[in-house]
């Protein structure tokens, strides 16, 4: 019977992998992925009436990405701003397809859930310094 | 007698284990407030590593920090820090090491 | 209520809190005003170490109402408040669900009403039902513009960008127009759709 350096490895002991290290690359394959403008960030309003929560339990809500991870499956919940003009499923695929195989490749965890919710829109005109500052590259 | 001097002090293992996992190109184990863990004697504490003995055998603990590039995973560096840490640790000691744990915790990405 | 409401009442009910229970703590004599309390405060509250029993139950039973109403005060605006944001689901599979905040709906109804010449501001209210969309807009519109056509153009160029941004069918657009400029307050909005 062949074995995967996975299998050896849980024989000899567990990898743990920390919640900061999921919601990185969950946001490094985010910003890859054409259409999403930022993650969304937790407001003034929510920062305060939430201060509790930061007391208690690791709440990575602030930059609008929460991970589960458990020693084999992740789940993740992302909230993001999107330009203008997507059309929200196959946003959603991609941003999906993106997170799926960077985690799966890099972190050996199977990806179990990956729920999103497109909290804002991005109007490149409401926004002239943002635009400005792209014509400047 | 033999059994007794087979018992190599857990600050010699813990640097044992530093050294052959930061020899590991891509592998840092973290220094002093980075590191959760630690394996602490009078006098002295070895940071990021943690080395215990429980009914005659070794448990080792190790914060890692990685870099991954395209070809990398975290299970294969894992297996290979494993690997190391185990050959290195034989050519210490007699004694079993019954689990190696690894806790990562950041990862850089390189190209 | 906004934050600064929020500051307000959460102080006035640790400030309740803490009044009470010295007051309390002062009428059954556990607490002596003058080792506690600075000189000022000496002549307003030995008083109440002087009180005939009647009067001290009393006393008693107000400070236990107020030291009660100042820790439930504090509990409703100190828990964990829940950050979910309303949303329409527009996919739900074995991998999650896909919403979008009913924000980002109305940010983009209303941008592609304004975007119409002769419409000067928007208000949106979204309703979702199991068969699909339903918008109701408030319009502000120029004083010289056709209404009938106008409508037609935002109805038509609504239900386009909706269907796109979230490939569910838009049933039913209302649109309420009026030339002078739209109030804060959408109150004139009544969901039909339940």
């Amino acid at each position: 019977m062949t074995t995967t350096p996975n299998q050896v490895a849980s024989q000899l002991g567990k990898t743990t992998i920390s919640d900061e290290v999921v919601t990185q690359l969950v946001e490094i394959a985010a910003k890859e992925v054409q259409g999403i403008h930022s993650i969304a960030k937790q407001g003034i309003g929510e920062q305060i009436t939430g201060f509790t929560q930061r007391f208690s339990g690791k709440s990575q809500s602030s930059q609008g990405i929460i991970v589960e991870v458990g020693e084999r499956e992740v789940a993740i919940d992302l909230r993001i701003i999107a330009h203008y003009g997507v059309k929200v499923s196959d946003l959603a695929a991609n941003l999906r397809r993106a997170i799926i195989d960077r985690i799966e490749s890099l972190l050996g965890l199977v990806v179990k859930e990956v729920n999103i919710q497109i909290s804002g829109l991005f109007f490149p005109e409401n926004n002239p310094t943002e635009t400005a500052s792209r014509r400047v590259e | 007698m033999a059994k007794l001097l087979d018992l190599i002090d857990e600050r010699v293992i813990a640097e044992k284990v530093r050294t052959s996992v930061t020899s590991i190109p891509g592998i840092e184990v973290p220094v002093d407030q980075d590191a959760d863990l630690s394996t602490v004697g009078p006098g002295w504490r070895v940071w990021g590593i943690g080395v215990h003995r429980v009914a005659g055998s070794l448990n080792i603990e190790i914060e890692l920090i990685v870099t991954l590039n395209k070809k990398s995973s975290i299970p294969s560096i894992s297996a290979r820090v494993r690997r190391k840490v185990r050959t290195s640790i034989q050519s210490l000691t007699s004694e079993q090491i019954r689990w190696i744990n690894l806790q990562i915790l950041d990862v850089r990405l390189k190209d | 209520m906004n934050i600064f409401n929020r500051i307000v009442v959460i102080a006035g009910s640790i400030c309740l809190v803490m009044g009470s229970s010295s007051l309390f703590l002062i009428t059954i004599g556990m607490v002596d005003p003058q080792e506690w309390f600075p000189a000022p405060w000496h002549e307003v509250l030995i008083p109440f170490t002087q009180l005939d029993p009647s009067r001290g139950w009393s006393v008693v039973g107000i400070c236990l109402g107020g030291l009660i109403v100042g820790a439930l005060l504090s509990f409703l605006e100190l828990r964990p408040h829940s950050t979910k944001v309303p949303a329409l689901v527009v996919e739900k599979d074995d991998l999650g669900h896909i919403t979008a905040s009913m924000t980002s709906i109305q940010d983009l109804v209303n941008r592609e009403a304004e975007n119409i010449e002769g419409v000067r501001e928007s208000q949106t209210h979204v309703q979702n039902s199991s068969r699909g969309i339903h918008l109701q807009c408030r319009l502000s519109v120029t004083p010289h513009s056709n209404a009938a056509q106008l409508g037609q153009q935002v109805q038509k160029r609504i239900k386009a960008a909706v269907e796109h941004f979230l490939g569910k069918p838009v049933l039913g657009i209302n649109l309420q127009t009026q030339i002078a400029p739209l109030t804060k307050h959408t109150k004139g909005i009544q969901s039909r759709v339940h």
